[in-house]
């Protein structure tokens, strides 16, 4: 690659000279700033006779109109501008607001929420990043939890997939709406139902926050139902009608645990908190081997993690026993064999979730 | 910020001072005629310029230098339009050609500060991409260190300074250069500092700094949105995993690939940045600033080309996440390399690496014993892959695929997969091996002669230096073995060993081989010759695993032929790791003690096997010797207390084979009268037992007890059923099924089922299942758990219970009759048959008739069962009012069955009922009459009911003294 080639050029982004903000902006705090933001906005006008796109600083749009200010020779002039007069808008973020962007969290939702109201209405134009500012306080409601903050961010997805001409941003819309919708069945409690929602999510193949959620769940779900079965069937690996249900159990409780880890590494929560969860699986049957791969995975991988802090005291107790030559495995370990190995379904046992798609690793 | 429209100013004014200083001079005159006035030339080359027509400007700038350079009065114009020149040169990539004029502009006295720092920063670029990195970064440095100069134009001539380390591989020079101006950089803009970043990762990879190159490259990836060089930050990440693949690092590897967005996302993310800079780019057109126009239309035009080179890596995501996959494989994270893999071949366009990988990711399956997805892999191979031109690995896949379905003990499937992968691929190395296999699967359904046919041909096409032959020839040998043609056998053996000792062929099979030569001496009776052949065995391999097994059928032959001093130094040797030989070797050697009268030594040995092998499962077969001998030697008292002393010393023992039977041993002992006796005895230690909480003696005597209870010939059958049903109740407070012996917790569920305690049963018979799944008893854990189930109602669950007892029963299946129906023979089938039918009639009579017919007409059916299907067909039909069609069925109860006198009452009852609801009153009275008359049944409810209705009807009628009339005994036995 010719990264020579590549870089020569010098970016036409401008300079940010924003005033400091505090650690934590409020919401008081922003719509203060929002009246002494830098005027680096700009506006296109729709008739060119009007001139070229103007330096401003948009301080709310509401409705069909854009209120800026614009110091003038004259002093600091602020104008009501009707959409209909324009023919793009764009806003040039704040380091703060960058920042809100890329770590979108509960508490950030009181500044997001001033910026999501103060910009909302602009979301037709193609040039404002206004889908943007909304899908991330979409994603912060959602991690506030509570069904109203559910509820708001549900309002705004469906904002953005009505109105953003961005076809990127509607995609991200649409996918934080199941993250949204899972969450919501979830708090519903049917277990039934979140299941069956969870496969469908996992048939989709995204990487996203609801495969995240969906394989986490479906990954606790499966360990619990391998404990339920082992304690009803202590000796299960003599028996042919179990085994091949208590093997399925198994394997996908460890395949589910472990896609954040290979499929979506860079969300360390995600992938240190399955790694844990694939120790504890091979923990419970005896694998202690295997137990400590996924501990060595976990703090090699993921070292500042909670995940890993917690980890550190089996992790070394493991490296004992291993060093004493005492690490034995579970006969029933890695090569325990086939989920399907009895041909034969035991129709005592609850139906399988609906087949998943062709294409689901998790499904055969 | 610079302008060149005050060039154009400086032009415009230019030109007219000119006209103005000679305003009678004539316009200047070209040198060459023909081309455009000096104005035009001018002012055209102004407008192409303002509309970054690079090219046009140059030709009109040219053209006017050309024609109008050096004339009088032009001098001025001339010394403006060659910067301006010089930057449309620098606009088309000409630095050649731009910076003499630049060179030239400079050297121009009283040069205003703005166009000097303009022509300056053009002229560092020239010299930067000609390669005159020193001159380039003075005269960027020039710019940089004078801080009258916009800010933004010091931060470019910084990035380019960097830059000129980077192009003149001064690598060191390079990082310490970003190292000092990154953060700066980044602080003026976001973009521009990612930008640096990645020029200074570049750099440290040149230099081998990796370590630190991994720490920059997670910070670059945690600001991925700044990022405008998507492209070529994905393939420093894969370069950075690469590298410490190769170094074993594999960790380090893994946290390098996995930043490495998949192929679309890159796409996405750079059309992302494209759409900025095209944004970006509007917004500059419509300023007019051409500075900044020509900075984004350069920056589009890069990224376009490097997404337009990415787009043609096909193999982009393959590539890193087969990079991935081998990292975790090299960590032996099997589990983990697999389902990386499985992606890629599930969800990655075909191509060769996803083709190569599809097949380790079949033998990884296959090393978890994933069979399942082994399969399912070879199918989407066979789906997505088989429109590649090349499939190198079509064949190892199939056969793989073959292997899996045998591991899912699909041998038919198997044996097809392989065989179609011979014929498919007839001239690759694992064609032998698919041809073998596929013979092997069938050999493992059992179908010796087309197995054996298979490797006939096969050997045919063999030559004994082949690899398979050694196991194609010792397998069709063994295909004749199992199919009992022994001479066959033997030849075919005789030939593989024969090969072995002169041909070099493989010694895989030797002691088997050599085993079963004279094992099939021993299967003809050929006793002389089977001694020769297993002692050569035992001589000449002491570590066979079939050494167990040659020395007892060596012993076997001996005694056939009489050699009881050989035939037992034969059984005395085998060891301890055949322990069923080698019990059985014992109890053998009992025998010959026995043949040859010597109770002494039977003893002796019998003494010394309870010492030795107290765990046995054949320690009560033992024990029973011992008893034998005494009682042989007339001491049943010393026979009894052998028994006695077992007991005492194993019977709180776990769970294991061979313990019960040490307790009915010792029932054997006490014969007829003697029963109160052990009666007494038995139930003495049970009450010692439960006071010492020798819980697992306690249930083992009280199951005596009941044994005992069973067999006591002194009190009616039902009596005895009564009393051994209530012992066994009563040892529910000592069981913990995990502890006792499946045939125990059978014994009791069965009983707490017929004294009504169901959930005390359901217990029994859950743990009988949960601790001994692969216990014979296990059907009659199944059938219980039916039987209560249908007894609470909860039908669908006693339907699912009685399948599953129809599925691990070990008494044989009947065979289907016409209508498809096949019954579990013996007692306890048929009383499952009985319960689906009584669950059938609920919701489907026809079903219900079906199956009782089936009961009914089942020969080896016991007649209890028979003769309730019967009643059960007649009281279907009463209850569907079908009263008519339930006469001759509950005639045929009373006739046929009258060893059932219980049943027997029913059906006279029920009859009359039957003859009573089709008005026939005489006929009811008939047949209650003879209910009453029968003594045998006077014992039964149903007799009292019947001469209460017979009375009803107008009295008994006794019956005729006549051979009509003369009641069946109640001896008789109908089939």
């Amino acid at each position: 690659m010719n990264f020579l080639r590549a870089i020569i050029l010098v970016s036409g982004l401008g300079v940010c000279f924003a005033p400091p903000l505090p650690a934590a902006p409020t919401a008081e705090q922003i719509q203060a700033f929002l009246k002494s933001r830098p005027e680096l906005d700009e506006i296109t006008w729709k008739d060119p006779a009007r001139g070229a796109p103007l330096k401003v600083r948009i301080v709310h749009a509401s409705g069909q109109n854009l209120i800026v200010d614009k110091s003038l020779p004259a002093g600091l002039a602020t104008r009501t501008i009707p959409f209909s007069e324009l023919a793009d808008v764009s806003f040039q973020l704040s380091p703060r607001e960058l920042t809100l962007h890329q770590e979108p969290a509960a508490a950030s939702i009181p500044p997001l929420r001033i910026y999501w109201e103060t910009r909302s209405a602009t979301l037709r134009f193609a040039g404002s990043s206004a889908g943007d500012t909304g899908l991330v306080l979409a994603k912060s409601l959602r991690l506030a939890g509570d069904p109203a903050s559910l509820a708001e961010a549900g309002k705004i997805l469906d904002q953005i997939r009505g109105q953003d001409p961005a076809k990127h941003r509607v995609e991200l819309a649409h996918a934080e709406q199941i993250t949204l919708d899972f969450l919501k069945i979830r708090q519903g409690g049917n277990i039934e139902e979140i299941d069956k929602f969870a496969w469908e999510i996992t048939e989709q193949a995204n990487d996203n926050d609801a495969t995240l959620l969906a394989t986490a769940f479906l990954a606790d779900r499966h360990f619990d139902q391998l404990k339920v079965i082992e304690e009803a069937n202590p000796r299960w690996i003599e028996d042919d009608e179990v085994r091949p249900v208590r093997e399925r159990l198994y394997h996908l409780a460890l395949d589910f645990a472990l896609y954040p880890s290979l499929f979506m590494g860079t969300r360390h929560a995600e992938a240190s908190a399955g790694l844990k969860r694939v120790a504890e699986v091979h923990e419970y049957t005896g694998a202690k081997r295997l137990a400590k791969h996924a501990l060595e995975d976990l703090v090699a991988l993921y070292p500042e993690s909670p995940a890993a802090k917690e980890s550190a005291p089996l992790l070394a107790r493991l490296k004992q026993l291993e060093a004493s030559g005492k690490l034995a495995e579970a006969t029933t370990a890695e090569t325990a064999g086939d989920e399907n190995g009895n041909p034969s379904e035991d129709p005592a046992n609850p139906a399988p979730p609906p087949p998943p798609k062709r294409y689901n690793i998790f499904g055969d | 910020m610079f302008h060149p429209l005050h060039l154009f100013l400086l032009l415009a004014v230019l030109v007219p001072g000119v006209a103005q200083a000679q305003p009678a001079a004539p316009a200047p005159v070209p040198a060459a005629p023909g081309g455009g006035s000096a104005t035009e030339l001018l002012n055209g080359g102004e407008a192409a310029f303002n509309g970054g027509e690079w090219q046009k400007a140059v030709d009109l700038f040219q053209e006017f230098i050309t024609n109008y350079g050096g004339l009088e009065g032009t001098a001025g114009a001339v010394v403006k339009v060659k910067p301006l020149l010089a930057i449309c040169q620098v606009r088309l990539g000409r630095f050649a050609e731009a910076l003499p004029l630049l060179d030239e502009a400079l050297k121009q006295p009283a040069l205003d500060p703005k166009q000097r720092v303009d022509l300056v920063f053009f002229a560092g670029l020239c010299n930067l991409r000609l390669g005159n990195a020193d001159a380039a970064r003075k005269q960027l440095g020039e710019i940089f260190t004078d801080t009258k100069v916009e800010r933004g134009r010091r931060m470019e001539t910084l990035i380019l300074g960097g830059m000129s380390y980077v192009m003149e591989k001064n690598w060191k020079e390079g990082i310490n250069f970003f190292k000092k101006y990154g953060e700066e950089i980044a602080a003026y803009s976001p973009e521009a500092g990612a930008r640096s970043k990645i020029l200074l990762l570049h750099a440290l990879m040149e230099e081998k700094q990796w370590d630190e190159a991994m720490s920059l490259a997670r910070t670059i990836h945690s600001r991925l949105p700044e990022v405008r060089q998507i492209v070529t930050f994905s393939s420093q990440l894969i370069a950075l995993g690469g590298h410490f693949l190769e170094t074993g690092a594999h960790h380090q590897a893994i946290s390098m690939l996995q930043l490495v967005p998949a192929a679309a996302e890159v796409a996405q993310l750079q059309n992302a940045r494209l759409a900025e800079a095209e944004q970006d780019l509007k917004s500059a057109q419509v300023a007019k600033n051409a500075v900044r126009l020509a900075q984004t239309q350069t920056a589009l035009d890069e990224m376009r080309r490097e997404l337009d080179a990415f787009s043609k890596i096909p193999q982009f995501d393959s590539a890193s996440r087969l990079r991935l996959a081998g990292a975790y494989f090299q960590l032996e994270r099997v589990r983990e390399g697999c389902l990386i893999l499985d992606q890629m071949v599930r969800q990655m366009e075909p191509d060769p690496v996803v083709e190569a990988a599809t097949a380790s990711l079949m033998r990884g399956w296959m090393s978890l014993g994933r069979y399942a997805r082994a399969v399912r892999t070879a199918e989407l191979y066979v789906e997505r892959l088989s429109g590649l031109p090349e499939k190198p690995n079509l064949a190892d896949v199939l056969f793989l695929k073959a292997q899996a379905l045998e591991g899912q003990f699909q041998y038919q499937a198997a044996a097809d997969g392989f065989r179609a992968v011979a014929t498919q691929f007839p001239d690759k190395p694992v064609a032998a091996q698919a041809n073998f296999m596929a013979s092997y699967n069938i050999l493992q359904l059992e179908n010796y002669k087309q197995a054996g046919t298979q490797l006939d041909q096969q050997l045919k096409r063999l030559k004994k230096t082949d690899e398979m032959w050694q196991h194609v020839a010792f397998w069709r040998a063994m295909a004749f073995y199992f199919d009992q043609q022994w001479t066959e056998a033997r030849k075919s053996l005789e030939n593989y060993l024969d090969a072995t000792r002169s041909e070099g062929v493989g010694l895989e099979y030797v002691d088997d081989a050599a085993f079963r030569i004279g094992y099939s001496y021993f299967s003809e009776a050929n006793y002389p010759e089977a001694i020769k052949r297993l002692k050569a065995f035992t001589a000449a391999h002491p570590e066979s695993e079939w050494l167990g097994e040659a020395l007892l059928t060596l012993g076997d032959s001996l005694a056939a032929e009489g050699d009881l001093e050989e035939a037992d130094e034969a059984y005395s040797k085998i060891g301890v790791e055949a322990p069923g030989f080698h019990d059985e070797g014992w109890m053998k050697r009992g025998n010959l003690y026995k043949l040859r009268k010597d109770l002494k030594a039977m003893k002796s040995l019998f003494h010394q096997f309870v010492e030795k092998r107290p765990d046995s499962p054949r320690i009560a077969e033992g024990l029973q010797w011992l008893g034998w001998i005494e009682k042989q030697q007339g001491d049943i008292a010393a026979a009894r207390k052998i028994y006695w002393d077992a007991i005492e010393r194993f019977g709180n023992d776990l769970a294991r084979p061979g313990l019960e039977d040490i307790f009915l041993g010792l029932l054997g002992f006490y014969p007829g009268k003697d029963k109160p006796e052990v009666e007494n005895l038995l139930a003495d230690a049970l009450a010692k037992a439960k006071t010492e909480n020798k819980r697992r003696y306690a249930t083992r005597l009280g199951w005596a007890l009941a044994q005992l209870h069973l067999s006591n010939k002194n009190i009616s059958p039902e009596r005895r059923i009564r009393d051994a049903r209530e012992a066994l109740a009563a040892l529910v407070p000592e069981i913990d099924p995990k502890d006792i012996a499946p045939r125990i917790l059978a014994d009791v569920g069965d009983a707490l089922v017929e004294k009504g305690e169901l959930t005390k049963a359901l217990e029994i018979y859950q743990g009988l299942r949960k601790w001994w799944p692969r216990a014979p008893e296990r059907d009659r854990a199944y059938a219980g758990l039916g039987f209560i189930a249908a007894r609470v109602g909860k039908e669908p669950d006693a339907l699912v219970s009685f399948e599953k007892y129809e599925k691990s029963a070990v008494m044989p299946k009947t065979a289907p009759d016409a209508r498809g129906i096949s019954l579990i023979e013996g007692e306890l089938g048929g009383k499952v048959a009985l319960a689906k039918a009584g669950i059938l009639a609920k919701r489907n009579s026809e079903q219900a008739f079906d199956l009782l017919l089936a009961i009914q007409k089942t020969k080896s059916m016991p007649a209890v069962i028979r003769a309730a299907a019967l009643m059960e067909t007649a009281r279907l039909h009463y209850k569907k009012g079908n009263y008519r069609e339930a006469l001759p069925y509950f005639e045929q109860v009373y006739l046929l069955f009258n060893r059932f006198p219980a049943v027997v009452a029913d059906a006279y009852f029920e009859r009359g009922e039957a003859l009573e609801k089709l008005g026939m009153p005489e006929k009811a009275r008939e047949v209650y009459s003879e209910l009453v008359s029968r003594e045998d049944l006077a014992p039964f409810e149903r007799s009292k009911a019947g001469l209460k209705r017979a009375t009803a009807l107008g009295g008994v009628i006794k019956p005729k003294e006549s051979a009509e009339s003369v009641i069946p005994p109640a001896a008789i036995d109908q089939p």
